[in-house]
């Protein structure tokens, strides 16, 4: 290795500075820096420079509340579907559903197997009673049952 | 939760979906993970959602965590990876606008660093300060990486290179390009 060729050991001073190299490499760098005033001069920039960037404080201020908040939001979001939580339309539409079974007069012994088609078929429109609308309007339909029940009356009255 | 527990205890507690290891350990590396996000990325926004991800990324791997490399060897690639990767997607349309609302604005608060804490450092440090970030900003990605995991978190050159996956040789060139990069910037600014 000499003073002015190629071979300065700039490559190892991040290493040399840090303490990092083994005793050989070390001895090496040191022979050279011995004769080599621009590596000299290199190293005592780059310890400088090292000393600087150390010292310089990184980044502005971390809200830790804000990031906390942040990423409690974005682990949300990455959950798998199943674990989500039901939007609230469809949980209104599936308690609206049960509400209407659970008010449907128990069905006779000679109609069990009707009422089973009917649940079934029930089922299947579910999705129709997740809209909020519909549901909203099924007494609308209970109140035109009772319409029609008084007008059967007043024609057998009449 | 008691600090005994290592940060690899911890990690294998969140694999079995312990929140409060989580928690944890969000809590010991939250801060280092928004420096180490906001050194490479240079936008503090950035560096928050690129920190966030980072714990998301954690807590879905952390059942691939080996235990061959310390936890926060593991955890800083994964911090360097997405800084990366985030850089790689190509903003140049967002810093476009970014730059210029910010200049009109006179508001580039955010890509500069902290006032110095220490009340005794004068103006002219002040301004070396920001000469010196005006230079690592010009590094690469993976250059400026190096550098401050290097300076910065103090990790060695064999663990820079299991977080930058790549060999230690390739790390010191990166640290030595870095440095001569610096040298000639601060030399024609200076």
């Amino acid at each position: 290795m000499t003073a002015d060729g190629p071979e300065h050991v700039e490559l190892a001073f991040v290493p040399y500075l840090r303490g990092e190299l083994p005793r050989d490499e070390r001895d090496t760098v040191e022979t050279h820096l011995a004769v080599c005033p621009p590596c000299r001069r290199g190293l005592a920039e780059t310890r400088a420079l090292l000393d600087a960037v150390r010292r310089a404080p990184a980044a502005p201020a971390l809200d830790v509340g804000r990031f906390r908040a942040g990423l409690e939001a974005r682990r949300r979001r990455h959950r798998p579907a199943w674990m989500r939580p039901v939007p609230a339309l469809a949980a209104a539409g599936l308690v609206a559903a049960l509400v209407l079974l659970a008010l449907q007069p128990a069905p006779r012994d000679a109609d069990d197997h009707l009422a089973a088609v009917q649940e079934t078929v029930l089922g299947a429109r579910l999705g129709l009673l997740e809209q909020y609308p519909v549901v909203e309007r099924l007494d609308l339909l209970e109140d035109m049952e009772v319409i029609g029940a008084l007008d059967g009356l007043a024609a057998t009255g009449s | 939760m008691s600090q005994e527990i290592s940060d690899e205890a911890l990690c294998r507690r969140v694999a079995e979906g312990d929140e409060q290891a989580f928690d944890e350990l969000v809590t010991r590396y939250q801060g280092r993970a928004y420096r180490i996000a906001w050194g490479i990325l240079r936008e503090a926004e950035d560096a928050r959602d690129v920190a966030q991800d980072a714990f998301v990324r954690l807590y879905e791997a952390a059942g691939r965590f080996r235990g061959e490399a310390r936890f926060s060897t593991w955890f800083y690639r994964i911090v360097v990876n997405l800084c990366l990767e985030h850089r790689r997607r190509g903003r140049w349309w967002r810093a476009l606008v970014v730059r210029d609302v910010a200049e009109r604005d006179g508001a580039r608060l955010d890509r500069l660093p902290a006032p110095a804490p220490d009340p005794l450092d004068g103006a002219s440090q002040a301004q070396l300060m920001t000469r010196v970030w005006a230079a690592v900003e010009g590094l690469s990605s993976r250059q400026r990486a190096a550098l401050l995991l290097s300076v910065q978190e103090e990790l060695s050159t064999s663990e820079i290179a299991a977080v930058l996956d790549c060999a230690e040789a390739t790390v010191r060139v990166h640290l030595h390009r870095a440095v001569m990069a610096l040298r000639r910037s601060m030399a024609e600014t200076g």
